[in-house]
C-alpha cells in the first residue's frame, strides 16, 4: 500500500484526468497506484470511451469488453480515484504543481448516493430516442446507462427528452425506483478541484460519413460505418452479434470495406492517416467471418498500414486462412440497386478494366477526427494546437504540451491504437509522477482496518443474505422463501432479505448482524462476485472478519436474468446455489496476505534512448537506478541517426541526455557490463554482472527491472549491397547527407520492405517508409532537380506522418508499388546501379539508372538470447521480447516487477520509443513507491512429502514458478504465483493446493448439489 | 422585381417551352424575367475544346451587358451556360489581366459583382420566403419524382462555390417538397446522360440514358424532374429508343422543374406546354387528378 505522507511542500499529490477512455484509465490507476490522488472529469454519463463499443480487438481478437471492465471495476473502487461524471473543466489557473480547476457538472437527475444500478427505472420508461452508443441501428430510454457495464452504473435522466420535464406527466422512474434515487430537483453542480498536473485525456470524434453522400451513409440502409458494424458484431449488440443487414435483416454474403473514408484526403475530410483503420477492417472481416462462414469479405485500400507489432502476420492470417480479399483499388461512389438493397460499386483492376461488382453490405472505414470543441477545449486549458487541431507537442517528447504541467495522451495526442493508448498513458502518469514525486503520498487516502478477530477456535457461524436486487432476482426468485430455505441449512444462525444487499444501508445493517450473531462467515445469495464480492469483504473486514471467509451465490446472472419464465425452478435452482455456497462457507478459513518488503532501486538494462529515459523517469522521482550497458558508449541505435522527419536534432538530444543521465546523482551507469545471474521475485531481486574490461563482479538487489536492450538496423544481403559501394542503407545514406556527401546525386532509387515482410521476418519494421522520404524530402531540398523513384510494397506514413508523404509526392518523388513475388532487379554498371521493376499502372517494365541505390533495411533486435534465458524472459520467433498482453499490458514483462520499453519490445520511432520508456517507468514505479508489496493470498502451495519431483507442474505453469528445491521437491514461491490453479489440477499426486479453492472447498459444493440424488 | 435573364441557344429553339415555363412561373412569384439584350452564345462545350480564351470571353461579355444594363442578378436555367458563365466570372475575379484584356474589347464593361444564379437557386429563395407555398393552388399529390440534375449542375471544370451539394443536391427535392410531392433518393442523380455524344455516340450515350431509366423504374418512380434542357432532351426525345433496346416497358415524362412549379400554382396545361414532350406527359397528370 501507499503510505500517507506529510511533506512540506507547494506541489499537490493530486491529478486531474479529463476523459474516461482506456489511455485515461490507464493514467488514472498508475497515477492512484503509485501514490498519487487522481480526479477523472469525464463528459459523458459513464467512462469508457471507444474501446467499450468495440465487439473484439486486433490482433488477438480478444472481447473488447472483457477486456476493459475489470480496468474499469478497478477504477471504480480505488480508494485514490474519484469520477466526475457529466462533468466539464470550465477553467484552469495556476502554474505546474498547483492548479485550481473549476469545474461544472450537468445535473444528472439521479442521485448516485441511493441508486443501485438496478435498471428497472430504464426498463419502465416508455420513452425512446436513438442510441448512440448502438449508433442509431437501435433505441435507447429516456432514462438510461450509455451501455449496461457503464461505470458508474447510476442512470441519468435525458432531459431534452424526457416525457416528466417537457409536459409534467409520465415519472414511471420513480414510481418503479425501489431505492428513492429520482431527483427531479437535481441543478448540478460547480466545485473547485486544486491539483499538481492535468492529464488531457478527451479520445477524438470520428468522421461522419454522411459528409460524403456519394458513399450511401444515410442514403442505403446497407451501408453501413465501422462503428456500427462493430456493434452489429457484438454480441450485446442490437442483433446479438448475429451478422445482418440493417435493410431488409438479410444475412450478407459478400461484404465490403472501403477504407480511408474521411482520412489521407484534403476535400471534405482529413488529410491524416487514422492508423487503426486497415487493422480493424482486417479485424471485422476476420470476425464477421468466423460468425458466419459464408460471409466472403474483400476489403478496397490504397496501402495496408500493418505496421504494429505482428500486424503483418495478422494481415497475412486473415489472407491465407479466412480468405480476405483485398483488393487494391479505391472506390468513389456507392450505388445502390433498386429493390434488391444491394449495394453497386465500380473500381478500375490492376489491369486498368473497369469492373462493376455487386455486394450485399459496405462497412465504410471512417476515421478519426478532433472534436468540434477542439479549439474551446484547448483555449480552456491554455494549450496550443497544431494547424490539423491537434494538440502541438514537441517531436521527441510527445505527452508535453506547450503548456508546462499539462500533459496529454492517447488518440487526442494523435490517431493510434489500443496498445500505443494504454503505453501513453502510462508514459503521461511519468510525465506527472516526475513533475510531483515529492509530493506523493501527501493526498492518498489509506484504508483504516480495526484488528482482525480470531476465528479458528470457533464453529462456523454463518449468515446468508439474500438479495432482492429490486426486482431483477425477486420477480423470478421467491427470495423470502430461500431465506427461509437456507435457515434450515447446517451452520446457518442468521438467514434474511434486503431490497439491494449491495446499498450503503444493507452495509451497516451487515455490520449490524454480524456483531449481533457473532457470525464468522458470510453467504450472499446475490450477483456476480466479479464485480460485487470487493464491497462484501470490505464490509467484514470493517468488522474484524477476514475477508477470505466470504462466498457468493450468484442467483441473478445465472438464475433469475436466464430463468425469468420459469420461476418455479429458478427458485428451486437459487435455493440449490445456495446451499452449495454454505457449504462451501463452513470450510473456509482465514487467509493472510503476505507483506514482503522493496527494494526501492531500479535496474535497467539497455543504455540506449529507451534505456536512458526509463532511468530518468525513475531517477527525476529520486529512485536510485543502475543503468547497465553492455558497449562502452551510452547511445545504442540513436548514435547513428541524424535528425527526425519533423526535424529534431537528434545528435543534439542525444548528447544532452547522455549528460543528463551521466550526471545524474541517482543514476549509476555501468558500461561493458554484462549480466551473468538473476534470481529473486518482484520487489526483491538480485543481479550479478561483470562490469568493464576487468570483468568486476558487482551484486545489484533492486525491486524492479526495466528492460531496454533495442535493436539494430538489418544488413541486406540481397540487391548487391555490400558488393557496390553505390549501394546503401538509410542510416548510411542519411549519415552522408548529413555530411555534405551524396549532394550530387541526381537520380535515387530506394527499395522498401528490405529485410522485412519475408519468410525470415515476417513483420513491418514500422519505420522504413517515413525514413525513406525523409531521406528524399532531404535529397529534394539539397538539389530540387533529383530524381527520386521509391519502390514499395505498402507506404506506411500513419497517423500524423501522412503529411510527409503529401510532400514528397508535391515535391515530384515518384512512388512505384511492386509485388513481393516480381521484385526489382538490380545490376551493376559501370557508372551506376540500374534498377528494372515494372510499373504497375502503365504496365511496362521500366529501367532506371541511379546513382545511389538507397535500401529501406528493417531492424533486428539486439541478440538477448542469453540474456533472455538468464532473466527467464520470453521472446517472439523474431526475437523481440514478448509483453504479458499485447492490448492491455504492453510494457509489462509476465514476470511481475519486470518491464519492457523501446525497440527491444518492436520496431519503433524515437519519439515513441522516448514514450514507452516513460510509461516503463511509470509502470515500474507503481512498484517502487511502495514499501511493502500486498501479495494475493490466494497462492498454490505445495505439500513436499507427497511431491515425486515429476515436473508436471514446473512444465505446466504459464509463469515459470515452480522450481525444484534443495530437498529435491517442487516449491512455490508465493511472491511470483499469479494464482492460476494449473499446477493444482495437474499434479498427478495432489501434492498441491490453491488456497482459496482447495479440493475440499470445491468438491463439498458438489456434494451439496447432488445430497439426497447419489 | 426584375432580374436579368440569360435564355442561351436551348431555350430559344429545341427547350423553348423551358422559356415560357420559367417566365409565366418566376412572373407568379413576383419575380420579372427580362431578356437581357444582345447576348450570344455562352460558347457551352464546343468554345472551350477549341480555343480557352473564347470559353471565358464568350460568356463574359453577356455578364457585361448584364451588368451595364443594370441588373444585380442574372439567371440562368441552362446547366451548361449557368456552368460556362459562373465559371467565368470566376475566372475573371481570380485573373484581373485576364479581366482587363477582356474587357479592352467590350463596350459594356464587366465589374464581375453580379449575381449568376441558376434557376433552382432563385425558386429557392422563395421557397424560404414562403412566397412559393403561398402560390400553391394544388399539391401534387401521387407524384413520385426522381429529381435528375444531370453532371453539370454541381461539378464545374474550376473551383467556384457551389450552391448545393455537389454530390447529392437537394434543390430540386426542397422545391417538390414544397409543393406537395414525394420525391424519392436514387443512385443517379448526378450521372451523365451522354450529353452532346448522343450525337456522335449514340450507343454509348443512350447504354448511359438507359442505366438512369433502370434504376428510375426499379425505384417506382413515376415521372423524372429536370433542370437541364440537354438532359430533359436526351431523356425525354431518345426515351422509346433507348427503353426498346433495353427491353424496358415503363415510360417515364420528363418534366422540367418549372411545369412542376406551374401545375402546383395552377397554370394550364396548354400554356406550360406540358403536351409538348416526346414521351407522353399528361395521362399521368390526368391520373392523379392535377388536371
Amino acid at each position: 500500500m501507499n503510505e500517507k505522507k506529510s511533506v512540506e511542500t507547494n506541489k499537490r499529490g493530486s491529478v486531474l484526468v479529463v476523459g474516461g477512455g482506456v489511455g485515461a484509465m490507464q493514467s488514472a490507476l498508475d497515477l492512484a497506484n503509485s501514490g498519487f490522488k487522481v480526479h477523472i472529469v469525464q463528459k459523458e454519463s459513464s467512462i469508457g470511451g471507444t474501446m467499450v463499443m468495440l465487439d473484439k480487438t486486433f490482433p488477438t481478437g480478444d472481447c473488447s469488453m472483457c477486456m476493459i471492465s475489470p480496468k474499469m471495476v478497478e477504477l471504480g473502487r480505488h480508494l485514490n480515484i474519484d469520477i466526475h461524471t457529466l462533468a466539464e473543466v470550465e477553467s484552469v489557473e495556476g502554474e505546474p504543481g498547483n492548479f485550481t480547476i473549476k469545474v461544472k457538472q450537468k445535473p444528472r437527475y439521479v442521485d448516485p448516493d441511493k441508486c443501485t444500478g438496478c435498471g428497472i427505472c430504464e426498463e419502465k420508461c416508455p420513452k425512446k430516442t436513438s442510441s448512440e452508443y448502438e449508433q442509431g441501428l437501435t433505441v435507447r430510454k429516456a432514462i438510461f446507462s450509455l451501455f449496461p457495464q457503464a461505470l458508474p452504473n447510476t442512470r441519468a435522466i435525458d432531459r431534452d427528452i424526457c416525457i416528466y420535464f417537457k409536459n409534467g406527466k409520465c415519472k414511471a422512474c420513480e414510481k418503479f425506483c425501489d431505492a428513492n434515487a429520482i431527483d427531479w430537483e437535481d441543478t448540478g453542480k460547480e466545485f473547485e478541484l486544486n491539483v499538481g498536473a492535468i492529464v488531457l485525456s478527451p479520445g477524438l470524434s470520428r468522421y461522419d460519413a454522411a459528409v460524403r453522400p456519394e458513399l450511401g451513409f444515410g442514403r442505403w440502409p446497407n451501408v453501413v460505418s465501422s462503428i456500427q458494424f462493430e456493434r452489429i458484431l457484438s454480441a450485446s449488440g442490437p442483433y446479438q452479434g448475429t451478422v445482418m443487414r440493417p435493410g431488409d435483416k438479410k444475412h450478407p454474403k459478400k461484404v465490403a470495406w472501403i477504407q480511408c473514408v474521411g482520412s489521407r484526403d484534403s476535400h471534405n475530410a482529413n488529410p491524416w492517416c487514422s492508423s487503426v483503420c486497415c487493422m480493424y477492417a482486417t479485424k471485422q472481416a476476420m470476425t464477421a467471418k468466423d460468425h458466419d462462414p459464408d460471409i466472403e469479405p474483400t476489403i478496397f485500400y490504397m496501402d495496408i498500414r500493418a505496421f504494429g507489432k505482428d500486424f503483418d502476420k495478422y494481415v497475412n492470417r486473415a489472407k491465407e486462412e479466412y480468405g480476405v480479399r483485398y483488393q487494391r483499388a479505391m472506390i468513389s461512389a456507392v450505388r445502390e440497386e433498386a429493390g434488391s438493397g444491394d449495394l453497386i460499386m465500380r473500381y478500375a483492376a490492376p489491369d486498368g478494366k473497369l469492373i462493376d461488382e455487386i455486394f450485399d453490405m459496405v462497412v465504410l472505414s471512417i476515421g478519426f477526427q478532433p472534436h468540434a470543441e477542439a479549439v474551446e477545449f484547448a483555449k480552456t486549458f491554455g494549450i496550443e494546437l497544431d494547424a490539423h487541431h491537434f494538440p502541438k507537442t514537441p517531436p521527441l517528447m510527445p505527452v508535453q504540451t506547450t503548456r508546462p504541467g499539462v500533459y496529454v495522451t492517447g488518440i487526442y495526442q494523435g490517431p493510434k491504437d489500443i496498445p500505443e493508448t494504454v503505453m501513453q498513458g502510462s508514459a503521461v502518469a511519468g510525465g506527472a509522477m516526475a513533475l510531483l514525486s515529492e509530493a506523493r503520498g501527501t493526498e492518498v487516502v489509506v484504508k483504516e482496518q480495526p484488528p482482525e478477530k480470531d476465528v479458528t477456535e470457533e464453529e462456523p457461524r454463518i449468515g446468508v443474505f439474500v438479495c432482492h436486487c429490486g426486482i431483477n432476482i425477486a420477480s423470478v426468485v421467491d427470495v423470502e422463501g430461500v431465506a427461509a430455505y437456507a435457515k434450515t441449512l447446517p451452520h446457518v444462525v442468521y438467514a434474511g432479505n434486503d431490497l439491494f444487499t449491495c446499498s450503503q444501508d444493507s452495509q451497516e445493517k451487515m455490520k449490524a448482524l454480524i456483531a449481533e450473531h457473532r457470525l464468522n462467515r458470510i453467504v450472499v445469495s446475490a450477483c456476480s462476485p466479479k464485480t460485487h464480492e470487493p464491497i462484501f469483504q470490505d464490509t467484514m473486514e470493517a468488522c474484524g472478519l477476514n475477508k477470505y471467509l466470504f462466498e457468493m451465490a450468484n442467483i441473478r446472472n445465472q438464475d433469475s436474468w436466464v430463468h425469468s419464465e420459469i420461476p418455479q425452478e429458478a427458485t428451486e435452482k437459487a435455493n440449490e446455489l445456495v446451499r452449495m455456497a454454505v457449504a462451501r462457507a463452513a470450510t473456509l478459513h482465514p487467509l493472510y496476505e503476505k507483506q514482503i518488503p522493496v527494494n526501492q532501486r531500479g535496474l535497467v538494462v539497455g543504455g540506449g534512448v529507451a534505456g536512458m529515459n526509463a532511468a530518468l523517469g525513475l531517477a527525476d522521482q529520486d529512485f536510485e537506478v543502475v543503468l547497465v550497458e553492455k558497449e562502452a558508449e551510452l547511445g545504442g541505435l540513436a548514435n547513428r541517426l541524424t535528425a527526425t522527419i519533423e526535424g529534431a536534432d537528434v545528435r543534439d538530444y542525444l548528447d544532452g541526455l547522455i549528460k543528463k543521465v551521466t550526471d545524474h546523482p541517482k543514476i549509476q551507469v555501468l558500461t561493458n557490463a554484462l549480466i551473468i545471474s538473476f534470481t529473486g521475485s518482484q520487489g526483491n531481486f538480485t543481479t550479478e554482472i561483470l562490469v568493464g574490461p576487468q570483468m568486476v563482479q558487482r551484486k545489484i538487489d533492486h525491486g524492479a527491472v526495466i528492460v531496454a536492450t533495442g535493436a539494430n538496423e538489418y544488413q541486406p544481403k540481397e540487391y548487391l549491397y555490400g558488393e557496390n559501394p553505390r549501394v546503401m542503407t538509410q542510416l548510411e545514406l542519411a549519415e552522408r547527407l548529413q555530411k555534405g556527401e551524396a549532394a550530387d546525386a541526381s537520380r535515387v532509387v530506394m527499395i522498401q520492405c528490405v529485410g522485412s515482410r519475408n519468410e525470415d521476418n515476417p513483420n513491418c519494421s514500422r519505420i522504413c517508409c517515413q525514413s525513406a522520404i525523409k531521406n528524399a524530402l532531404q535529397i529534394k531540398k539539397t538539389n530540387p532537380e533529383a530524381d527520386i523513384f521509391i519502390l514499395y510494397r505498402d507506404i506506411r506514413t500513419y497517423g500524423l506522418l501522412e503529411d510527409y508523404y503529401a510532400e514528397a509526392r508535391r515535391q515530384g518523388i515518384l512512388f512505384f508499388p511492386f509485388d513481393p513475388e516480381d521484385p526489382p532487379v538490380v545490376e551493376s554498371l559501370e557508372d551506376g546501379v540500374q534498377v528494372s521493376f515494372k510499373d504497375q499502372l502503365l504496365d511496362r517494365p521500366l529501367k532506371v539508372k541511379a546513382d545511389m541505390l538507397v535500401l529501406s533495411a528493417g531492424m533486428v533486435p539486439e541478440d538477448t538470447e542469453e540474456l533472455s534465458s538468464i532473466l527467464k524472459l520470453a521472446r517472439n520467433p523474431e526475437g523481440f521480447f514478448m509483453e504479458a498482453h499485447v492490448k492491455l499490458r504492453p510494457v509489462d514483462m509476465a514476470t511481475e516487477g519486470i518491464f519492457l520499453c523501446g525497440t527491444a519490445h518492436s520496431p519503433k520511432l524515437l519519439s515513441e520509443t522516448i514514450s514507452q520508456a516513460y510509461a516503463a517507468a511509470a509502470r515500474a514505479t507503481t512498484f517502487l513507491s511502495r514499501t511493502h508489496l500486498t501479495l494475493s493470498a490466494v497462492t498454490a502451495r505445495v505439500e513436499g512429502e507427497k511431491c515425486a519431483s515429476c515436473l508436471v507442474c514446473v512444465r505446466s505453469c504459464p509463469y515459470n514458478v515452480p522450481k525444484i528445491n534443495e530437498e529435491g521437491v517442487s516449491e512455490i514461491d508465493a511472491a511470483t504465483c499469479h494464482g492460476c490453479g494449473i499446477c493444482a489440477a495437474e499434479c498427478p499426486a495432489k501434492a498441491i493446493q490453491l488456497s482459496w479453492y482447495e479440493d475440499d472447498q470445491i468438491i463439498c459444493k458438489v456434494d451439496a448439489l447432488l445430497e439426497g440424488v447419489l | 422585381m426584375d432580374i436579368g435573364y440569360y435564355p442561351g441557344c436551348t431555350l430559344h429553339a429545341s427547350s423553348s417551352l423551358y422559356d415560357v415555363q420559367s417566365r409565366r412561373v418566376f412572373n407568379e412569384v413576383g419575380i420579372n424575367l427580362k431578356e437581357i439584350e444582345d447576348w450570344n452564345c455562352c460558347g457551352a462545350t464546343s468554345a472551350g475544346k477549341v480555343d480557352d480564351f473564347l470559353a471565358i470571353a464568350m460568356p463574359a461579355r453577356n455578364i457585361g451587358i448584364a451588368e451595364a444594363d443594370g441588373f444585380s442578378e442574372i439567371v440562368i436555367p441552362c446547366s451548361a451556360c449557368y456552368s460556362r458563365t459562373l465559371v467565368a466570372q470566376k475566372r475573371l475575379e481570380d485573373d484581373p489581366l485576364l479581366k482587363k484584356e477582356i474587357n479592352t474589347e467590350l463596350t459594356k464593361k464587366i465589374q464581375g459583382t453580379i449575381k449568376v444564379s441558376s434557376i433552382l437557386e432563385v425558386l429557392l429563395t422563395k421557397v424560404a420566403s414562403g412566397e412559393l407555398a403561398e402560390k400553391v393552388s394544388q399539391k401534387l399529390k401521387g407524384l413520385k419524382p426522381v429529381c435528375y440534375y444531370g453532371c453539370m449542375q454541381t461539378r464545374f471544370p474550376y473551383k467556384v462555390p457551389v450552391p448545393d451539394d455537389v454530390e447529392n443536391p437537394q434543390g430540386m427535392e426542397t422545391v417538390l417538397k414544397v409543393l406537395g410531392a414525394k420525391p424519392l433518393d436514387w443512385s443517379y442523380k448526378t450521372d451523365c446522360c451522354g450529353a452532346s455524344a448522343a450525337v456522335n455516340d449514340e450507343e454509348a450515350a443512350l447504354n448511359l440514358m438507359a442505366r438512369i431509366m433502370k434504376d428510375a423504374v426499379a425505384r417506382e418512380a413515376n415521372c423524372f424532374v429536370v433542370t437541364c434542357p440537354m438532359c430533359q432532351l436526351n431523356m425525354d426525345s431518345f426515351q422509346d429508343q433507348f427503353c426498346e433496346k433495353n427491353e424496358i416497358k415503363e415510360r417515364l415524362p420528363v418534366y422540367f422543374i418549372t411545369e412542376m412549379v406551374g401545375l402546383a400554382m395552377g397554370v394550364s396545361v396548354a400554356e406550360l406546354q406540358i403536351d409538348r414532350h416526346f414521351v407522353e406527359s399528361t395521362e399521368l397528370l390526368k391520373e392523379l387528378n392535377l388536371i
